[in-house]
């Protein structure tokens, strides 16, 4: 059968339906898209992780114990950057939820786009917390205000050099591994679209 | 009160043109499943950006947008899933007494064939099928005028070599 005989009894049978649905139940109903799922974890972690983090600093605030320990201080900051990533998860799948309102391309193009960005910003990002990090990590040695830190300042400085250089060059990668974890397939489908409409 | 006459405004715009929605489902789902839930999924869609609709293009045109891209986006094939939403069945009332047992044969090897298009040139075929203009599908697909009917003969080779292998 050519095509041309096909458009004929496409345009001649298909010209009514016994489909019968409830627009109300239809419109309130969970969708079951794939990023769905995601963005359901991402609200679930971005709420839950700054709960876990004022709990954990009254629970210091209030432990004699615990009060003058920078290493127990250090999860809260943590725990934030945390919730900011995963907050910020959500927000681009909410973006990337959000109907066409230009051509097909345009917003496969634009789509991507998104994504990529989003992915390089996190690396950027994510370079300067470790750099921020290990810049604290110096000064609180060079203060003497960790005990918990003495093996370490005692390493030699060339070594620990090497190691804040290994972390940093490891680093995008890592973050990389991370982010196409959880949209690389998407990344990928939208990348093989862009390339179908070429 | 707004809401509930968007809402009902909204409905009637879909019943309209609901047949549209229903053949992009029948292309891109494989199953009646998949076709519900992509159903499901393209309705949310248009709902959610009926609000923004202007009327600058015509409301084919922007069915046809937010549909396909739902279907090639936003969508996956789920396996061994619990289907939850109450469509009943999402069916075509075909002339089955018009079609003699070869043409019927025919046109599900022709959907067949179109099954294994890529998503973009399933669109093609699709708009190519409901009489759309080049211009339309342009528009629609972002892809030039050009462009579109060269895809669309490489697309008609593709097809007669397909259902001539099967």
């Amino acid at each position: 059968m050519e095509l041309e005989d096909f458009k004929k009894t496409w345009n001649t049978s298909l010209t009514k339906t016994t489909a019968s649905y409830n627009l109300d139940e239809l419109l309130t109903k969970k969708t079951q898209g794939p990023l769905q799922h995601l963005k359901k974890k991402y609200f679930t972690q971005a709420i839950l992780l700054p709960v876990v983090a004022i709990f954990l600093s009254i629970f210091n605030v209030i432990t004699p114990a615990l009060r003058n320990r920078p290493v127990v201080w250090i999860a809260v900051p943590v725990l934030v950057i945390l919730t900011y990533f995963y907050y910020r998860s959500y927000t681009l799948i909410k973006k990337m939820e959000q109907p066409a309102t230009t051509n097909i391309k345009s917003h496969l193009e634009n789509q991507l786009g998104i994504l990529q960005l989003q992915g390089k910003q996190d690396l950027v990002f994510l370079r300067g917390l470790l750099i921020f990090f290990i810049i604290c990590l110096e000064l609180l040695m060079f203060k003497n205000l960790v005990p918990e830190y003495n093996a370490w300042e005692q390493t030699n400085l060339w070594l620990r050099i090497a190691v804040y250089g290994i972390l940093l060059i490891i680093q995008p990668y890592i973050s990389n591994h991370f982010y196409q974890l959880n949209f690389g397939q998407h990344i990928s489908k939208l990348k093989d679209l862009v390339s179908q409409t070429a | 009160m707004e809401n509930y006459n968007l809402q009902e405004t909204f409905a009637k715009q879909l019943k309209t043109h609901e047949l549209m929605v229903y053949k992009i489902c029948r292309l891109y789902g494989k199953s009646e499943d998949d076709q519900k839930d992509l159903f499901q999924e393209i309705v949310i869609q248009l709902w959610k950006a009926f609000p923004k609709f202007r009327g600058e293009s015509k409301f084919s045109t922007w069915l046809y947008r937010i549909g396909i891209n739902v279907a090639i986006t936003q969508y996956r094939k789920h396996k061994n899933r619990i289907y939850e939403t109450d469509i009943e069945s999402i069916k075509f009332e075909l002339p089955a007494d018009e079609l003699s047992l070869e043409q019927e044969e025919q046109l599900q090897q022709m959907y067949s064939a179109i099954s294994q298009l890529n998503d973009i040139e399933k669109a093609i075929v699709m708009l190519y099928l409901e009489d759309r203009s080049y211009d339309e599908m342009e528009e629609i697909m972002g892809i030039s005028n050009g462009n579109l009917r060269v895809r669309m003969n490489r697309i008609k080779e593709k097809l007669r070599q397909i259902t001539k292998t099967t």
